[in-house]
């Protein structure tokens, strides 16, 4: 079933064309990675999808909602990690976790709350300010608000790049849960090897284009690893 | 060296966000309200009480500005916005802080010294020709205005940074000053009194080289010791904040925005004393003084009420400014928020906050004011609508960005030619208090309060959703 559509899509900010009629769908129960070089416009698609910002024209529709009409009635259901991770500097985690709760219109998340700072294991830091934090345990935080309410799909924008090696496997297990589990995960990486070894579904994108989405298993059989897939498709 | 790149950063700054011609256009709007101000008031006040009214005001503009101190290191990073850049450098370059701090707090001399100060003495010079005002008198201003502003900075920085470390002190010192010229009033009226307790105002009236030298070494003395004080580290909470955020069993998005407006004003460095330093003592100076200078007019206290209810109505607006300060609509977008309703939360904030803090200052300039009871609540009704009415008019015009957008020459001559006619109005309704019919002010407030609804609700369709 198609969760995400993305059709026709084009976006510039003044000259630079940022997303050139780009078209994508992404399945239910499945992890998509977008993959692509720096600049490539993977940050802009995902602000396109999840409604932060407008496109130029094409259509967009998530979850059955269209975006461009509705942004933020469809992010209720989404869960977010922006490439910057930047929590409000003077709530501490545990605050902002709850500020999230509130602001989604969500009661009784204590419990979700304190399963996520378990989980990621930064519990004895809930009560330090977000600003305080170091980079890592904001991305843990920023993760944790992203997923601890259970929602239909996760997007995330560089996922793991702050993340000690213990903590990226729980992350990335937990991904495969999340996904057999009915959720959809719309990830956006340069790290190839992250992108093989957890996603489904793969998509290329270079200067703005989406050249070619592919079953990643198909890949594998067509190339050595993701790596020279990439070289090859991107160029 | 450092200086030259700051100046030109924060020009570049500016003059991308508005254009070249506007930000120069800012300082001539600015000039163009001082020559109202110098043409205008010498027609009623004797040029002495203007030329010290003039003094105070921009002593208490320094009080204001110069309540940096309280934020230590945060002042790089918030007050001087986008260009901390420079101020991170700190740590890559070979250059201390505090130098770094130097360059700032100078280039913010010389930024308000281009801005305000000298637009402002221009006026005076060239009003001179026509009023009462000698063209010596007003050449003078060009040292004693800068250095009265100086002089407010410096030793609210000093008060500050203090505050900062210990708020006992200084809130022991504040309270008892208030109680003591509250005491005596009488005394802190007369002419001779005020004209010799500000230095920078003394030297106008008696200009020798050895005053001069005083002064400097005052003012210099004073931010030196300041800046020696000063906190240039941020020190985080070692066991950390207390939770206040609770779960909710009826969320919504703007009561959960205005606590973390609350926690965020309350945390951030300064935390309540920002609005200590910024708003309550520098309107409690200009307070004292215009009581002293109006009253030739026999002024009724009433009338003073009005007029003291009218100036905390339009400055409790700068409550909004604060709440903006540390926040960025950016932030949310993982959130389904919509900026309105972020927008709305703040306003909703800065009306609680305004309401309370204007209230108190309400009850101490009544104390000051000989007026009489019935008139406490008249005034609180014209000090909220007239503070409704400049907060939505400052949301109306600048949205989530009133830190920036107000800098705007264009916006800045909107805002104050929207407030303008309101605060005339009131002006002379105070100066007739006693000969007029009462009644013929109630609809005023009425009418203000429901035209700022009015622009409150067409404020929030302009904040769009996108980023
Ligand atoms: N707000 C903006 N204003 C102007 N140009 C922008 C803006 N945001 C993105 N761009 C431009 O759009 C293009 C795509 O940027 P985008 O951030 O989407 O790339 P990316 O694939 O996420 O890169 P990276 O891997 O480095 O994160 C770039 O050329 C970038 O300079
Ligand atoms: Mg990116």
């Amino acid at each position: 079933m198609e969760i995400i559509e993305l059709t026709n899509i084009s976006k510039s900010y003044g000259k630079t064309k940022a997303i050139k009629n780009a078209s994508l769908t992404v399945n239910k129960g499945e992890i998509f990675g977008l993959v692509g070089p720096n600049g490539a416009g993977k940050t802009t698609l995902v602000k396109i999808l999840t409604g932060q910002t407008k496109p130029d024209k094409g259509e967009v529709t998530v979850l059955k909602n269209n975006i461009v009409k509705h942004p933020v009635k469809a992010r209720e259901k989404i869960g977010i990690i922006p490439e910057q991770e930047t929590p409000p500097s003077f709530l501490n985690s545990e605050e902002y976790l709850q500020f999230c709760a509130q602001t989604r219109k969500l009661t009784n998340q204590t419990d979700n709350i304190r399963e996520w700072l378990e989980f990621l294991e930064f519990k004895n830091e809930k009560n330090k300010l977000s600003k305080d934090l170091s980079r890592g345990t904001r991305q843990k935080l920023m993760i944790s608000q992203a997923f601890f309410f259970k929602p239909e799909i996760v997007f995330i924008d560089e996922p793991l790049v702050n993340l000690d090696p213990l903590i990226q496997r729980k992350f990335k297990k937990y991904l495969r849960k999340y996904v057999k589990k009915g959720g959809t995960v719309f990830l956006c990486t340069h790290v190839l090897s992250m992108a093989e070894e957890v996603c489904d579904t793969v998509g290329f994108i270079n200067e703005g284009n989406v050249i070619k989405t592919e079953n990643v298993k198909k890949l594998l059989k067509q190339y050595k690893n993701l790596e020279s897939a990439f070289m090859r498709i991107i160029k | 060296m450092l200086l030259k790149e700051l100046l030109r950063e924060e020009w570049r700054m500016h003059s991308t966000m508005f254009g070249n011609t506007n930000f120069i256009l800012f300082s001539l709007v600015i000039f163009g309200l001082c020559a109202l101000f110098a043409l205008i008031t010498p027609l009623f006040i004797s040029s002495k009480s203007i030329l010290s009214f003039s003094h105070y005001l921009f002593f208490a503009l320094g009080i204001s500005i110069g309540s940096f101190g309280l934020s230590g290191r945060e002042v790089l990073n918030k007050r001087f916005g986008e260009i901390s850049f420079i101020a991170y450098s700190s740590k890559i370059l070979p250059v201390s802080v505090k130098q770094i701090f130097l360059n700032f707090a100078l280039k913010d001399l010389m930024y308000y010294t281009f801005f305000f100060i000298i637009p402002f003495c221009t006026a005076f010079i060239i009003s001179s020709a026509i009023t009462t005002i000698t063209i010596t008198q007003a050449s003078l201003m060009f040292i004693t205005i800068p250095l009265t502003f100086f002089f407010g900075l410096s030793l609210s920085f000093l008060m500050t940074t203090i505050y900062s470390r210990s708020k006992i002190i200084i809130q022991l010192i504040i309270g008892c000053s208030i109680v003591y010229v509250f005491l005596n009033l009488g005394f802190f009226t007369q002419e001779i009194v005020y004209e010799n307790m500000l230095p920078p105002l003394q030297l106008f009236f008696n200009p020798t080289m050895k005053m001069l030298i005083v002064n400097i070494t005052l003012s210099a003395g004073l931010f030196l010791i300041s800046t020696l004080l000063f906190n240039f580290e941020f020190k985080a909470k070692g066991k950390g904040h207390k939770t206040l955020f609770r779960a909710s069993k009826k969320p919504s998005a703007i009561k959960a925005f205005m606590l973390k407006d609350f926690i965020d004003l309350h945390r951030s460095q300064g935390g309540f004393g920002k609005i200590l330093f910024s708003f309550l003592i520098p309107i409690l100076i200009i307070e004292v003084m215009m009581s002293f200078v109006l009253k030739i007019f026999s002024v009724s206290g009433e009338g003073l009420l009005i007029l003291f209810s009218v100036i905390i109505g339009v400055t409790a607006s700068t409550i909004y400014n604060w709440l903006a300060e540390f926040d960025n609509a950016k932030k949310y977008l993982n959130l389904p928020i919509n900026p309105k309703k972020i927008c709305l939360s703040k306003t909703g904030l800065s009306i609680i906050l305004g309401i309370i803090s204007g209230s108190g200052l309400l009850i101490i300039s009544f104390l000051f004011s000989e007026a009489s009871i019935t008139s406490l609540g008249f005034s609180f009704i014209i000090f909220t609508s007239v503070f409704a009415i400049t907060l939505s008019v400052l949301v109306y015009l600048t949205g989530l960005n009133p830190n920036t957008l107000l800098f705007d020459a264009k916006t800045f001559l909107k805002y104050m030619l929207t407030l303008a006619p309101i605060i005339v109005f009131f002006m002379l309704q105070a100066f007739s208090y006693s000969k007029i019919n009462h009644l013929f002010l109630i609809p005023a407030p009425i009418i203000l309060t429901t035209i700022s609804i009015a622009l409150f609700k067409k404020s929030m369709k302009k904040i769009t959703i996108f980023e």
